[in-house]
């Protein structure tokens, strides 16, 4: 049982990595707040769940589709912003959206309820497993059975856009913007675009979590949730369409595990796992800045 | 003339019946006024361009020839004027200054892609290869109205997407076949020389419908056989007829190029005059392919020795010593030096048996040598390693007698290497003053008072080398000066003053390295 739960994790956390390569890897643009659309779109799902009663596939689509609306945030600031200025705005979105989430509450009103949207720190409990078309996903193996279904349907389309034309003038306004514009190409729509399917991903994979896990508060969507992602993609690698996100994410999953089994205080262990990450990433940025598997280097 | 005729002055000999129909016009600019903190750098500028016409942009330093560039290719915003972009189909029209309402209408902004799609397209002095892709993807990409660039088309319309591309991916093809780059289409853009970059992007405008490019400096940096190469690609597109051309070119490389232009506009403090071809040949100071070595025999003196030496990959070394030689060590010495990338020999070669032969040259106290090489020859990689950027892979650099080759760059410059790497290095955020101090070169502050208080970011390409050189030539302490393509980008005037300045620098050497039979 305890691979397949590792699984559920991979297939949740892959789908995140793989859109986060197409804004970082195919974009060249860092962000830090994709956390906040991964803890969105869980937030969008369990709602959806809890108080609208839908089922697992329209709340899913539900919580993809908020997260793509609020990508304008990034893709509007990112028309203007580049480098280090656009990663400290996305730093600033990053804590709007965990504020929001953390502050949405009222102890006298309904869960869900427009004075309690969110439960604040309390969190969405008892949020129902998948189910689809009268099919329950209740038990361990067949949700490991679905998400890897789905996470295989991510990797194919991530793979389909970015082997596309699409996927070609997103590298060269990559590598060059103002060339890319000289050539008549729209890059803003490129970032709209861009950061509009990568944020629904991160909300499709938020309401995965939510599902699985039953429960949803705001430290789902925390800084370090955001930098867990992106430490995922620097290690593994950007710039292909699935190779390095996909390594990344199996190493920065197994880190974690892997400790479990020194028995250390859960404190220590959540320390040494930052160590672990640190150490992990001020080595690659020496020896392979461009990540284990990954095709273009970050500078 | 004044600067909003828009009719060539005919030269010598030569009827005025260019320009006369208004028939085809496909842009017309008027009354164009741009002005930095300031300072008017293009002054009521107005200009026509027909079809298949092609035009020759020149002036000196800070002219305003990157100005106006820019500012018909939708780079750069105007002060005031309208500029008027024709097509058969449709005309665009913009006027500025812009009303601030149509700020918020987001499909009439002035921008490079919105002027790119009325049909003008443009290249660069640095290129702008989009250097992770090949050369097929380079061009195939610049095609326009492409549905897989949609990502919903790629999902709903797979075998459509798929045809469109392999029609774009075969129209690119066929342009690198056309332009002798057929056999490199899959090759990495970053993996190709100088001069065939250059026919890339050509290649790529084309591809993107350009009806009008603009071409930034096409000829420079290039050796004779990259010159030949873009001339006649240039004079075959000229012939099909199909698009119009506005060359900007260094002054040196003007009568390579004349030959193909129908009509010269010269930029001068601002102010466009029209003239022709002729009167611009004319004007032009010529330069040949021994120019710079006669350069170096006059600064050296009668009865001075010219050393001329072969070197591996086609370079030529000729060294004017001008003091008598001594026990002293050389100045600057290279032995048997291989710089590599990856785990390709830049510099050097690998030998049958696996071992590589390194390059070796000396300089003694007092020399000047020029270093001629062929585009691919591995003069900035050179220039690099000399300064530390990159590691070497054997062989010794030596400054005086004491090797350097395992010192930080900014140890290599205590110990006396003045570098000056070919453009594009400077601080652009710092003022002109604020780089000359940082340089200790604030003496040379009177050199470039028309300009000091501007940012480097804000000059053109020649004020901004302008600035290179005067701190690279700065130190009187400096040992080995080594300076690639140190004239590139400027003006006849200029060239002068700064040969005045390295030829007053008599200790130590100079090493200036140069593309091929190609100077200046």
């Amino acid at each position: 049982m305890y691979p397949l739960h590792l699984l559920v994790y991979f297939d949740i956390y892959v789908i995140v990595a793989l859109s986060l390569n197409i804004v970082v890897g195919y974009c060249g643009i860092i962000t830090l707040a994709h956390a906040g659309f991964f803890v969105v779109g869980a937030y969008s799902f369990a709602l959806s769940s809890l108080t609208l009663g839908l089922g697992f596939v329209p709340a899913i689509i539900i919580g993809a589709a908020v997260s793509a609306i609020l990508s304008l945030l990034l893709s509007s600031a990112a028309w203007r912003l580049r480098g280090d200025f656009f990663v400290l705005f996305s730093l600033a979105v990053q804590t709007m959206l965990f504020s929001v989430l953390y502050n949405w509450w009222s102890p006298d009103s309904a869960i869900g309820s427009w004075n309690n949207l969110t439960n604040g720190a309390f969190g969405l409990s008892d949020i129902s497993r998948p189910s689809i078309l009268g099919l329950q996903f209740s038990s361990v193996p067949s949700v490991a059975l679905l998400f890897t279904v789905i996470a295989a349907g991510f990797l194919l389309l991530v793979w389909r856009l970015l082997s596309s034309p699409w996927g070609r003038v997103l590298k060269a306004m990559r590598d060059d913007e103002l060339a890319t514009r000289s050539l008549g190409k729209d890059v803003r729509l490129l970032k709209v675009q861009a950061l509009a399917l990568a944020c629904a991903m991160a909300g499709v994979a938020g309401g995965m979590y939510a599902s699985y896990v039953s429960f949803v508060d705001p430290s789902s969507g925390s800084l370090s949730e955001s930098i867990l992602f992106l430490s995922m993609i620097i290690v593994g690698g950007v710039g292909n369409s699935f190779r390095g996100p996909m390594v990344g994410t199996l190493l920065l999953l197994l880190i974690p595990e892997g400790l479990r089994f020194l028995n250390l205080p859960d404190t220590l262990a959540v320390d040494l796992r930052l160590f672990l990450y640190g150490v992990l990433l001020i080595v690659l940025m020496h020896i392979r800045p461009q990540g284990i598997a990954g095709d273009f280097k970050l500078n | 003339m004044t600067s909003n005729s828009t009719r060539p002055e005919a030269g010598p000999g030569e009827a005025d019946t260019s320009l006369l129909s208004r028939g085809d016009v496909v842009l017309h600019a008027e009354n164009i006024r741009q002005s930095f903190g300031g300072t008017v750098v293009i002054d009521d500028v107005s200009v026509e361009l027909r079809h298949g016409e092609v035009v020759l942009l020149r002036g000196s330093n800070g002219s305003g020839k990157t100005t106006l560039l820019n500012i018909l290719t939708g780079s750069l915003a105007p002060d005031a004027g309208t500029i008027e972009v024709s097509s058969p189909t449709a005309q665009d029209r913009f006027a500025f200054p812009r009303r601030w309402w149509r700020t918020f209408n987001f499909a009439d902004h002035f921008t490079p892609e919105r002027v790119a799609r009325a049909g003008i397209s443009r290249t660069w002095q640095e290129i702008r290869l989009f250097a992770s892709q090949s050369l097929r993807d380079n061009v195939a990409l610049a095609t326009q109205k492409m549905r897989g660039e949609n990502p919903l088309s790629v999902l709903l319309s797979p075998g459509a997407v798929r045809r469109e591309t392999e029609t774009a991916n075969a129209r690119a093809h066929a342009l690198l076949e056309r332009f002798g780059l057929g056999h490199r289409s899959q090759s990495q853009a970053d993996q190709v020389s100088l001069g065939q970059s250059k026919r890339v992007a050509i290649a790529r405008s084309i591809q993107a419908g350009g009806r009008i490019i603009f071409l930034d400096e096409p000829l420079a940096g290039l050796d004779a056989n990259g010159i030949h190469d873009v001339i006649a690609f240039l004079a075959e597109l000229v012939r099909g007829g199909d698009v119009t051309l506005v060359i900007v070119e260094h002054v040196f490389n003007i009568p390579l190029i004349i030959g193909l232009a129908s009509v010269v506009w010269t930029l001068s403090q601002g102010r466009l005059t029209v003239e022709s071809p002729q009167r611009a040949y004319n004007d032009s100071p010529k330069a040949d392919a021994g120019d710079l070595t006669r350069w170096i025999t006059a600064v050296a003196g009668p009865g001075s020795t010219i050393r001329h030496t072969e070197l591996p990959g086609g370079a030529i070394l000729s060294v004017a010593e001008r003091q008598a030689s001594s026990d002293k060590p050389p100045v600057f010495e290279l032995r048997d030096v291989v710089v590599c990338r990856g785990r390709t020999p830049i510099i050097g070669k690998m030998r049958e048996d696996g071992s590589f032969e390194g390059l070796s040259l000396t300089l003694p106290e007092g020399s000047l040598a020029v270093l001629h090489a062929p585009n691919g020859w591995g003069k900035t990689t050179l220039l690099e390693a000399l300064a530390g950027l990159i590691p070497i892979h054997q062989g010794t650099i030596a400054v005086d007698g004491t090797a350097i080759e395992r010192d930080a760059t900014w140890t290599r410059t205590q110990r006396g290497l003045a570098i000056l790497q070919s453009r594009y290095h400077s601080f652009d955020n710092l003022s002109v003053v604020e780089t000359l101090r940082l340089a200790g070169a604030q003496d040379r502050a009177k050199d470039f008072d028309a300009f000091l208080k501007r940012r480097l970011g804000d000059l053109s390409g020649g004020q901004k080398q302008q600035i290179a050189l005067a701190v690279a030539l700065a130190r009187a302490d400096a040992r080995v000066r080594a300076l690639d393509e140190p004239f590139s980008m400027l003006d006849a005037a200029t060239i002068d003053r700064i040969r005045s300045d390295i030829a007053r620098q008599t200790s130590g050497a100079t090493l200036i390295l140069v593309p091929a039979a190609h100077e200046s």
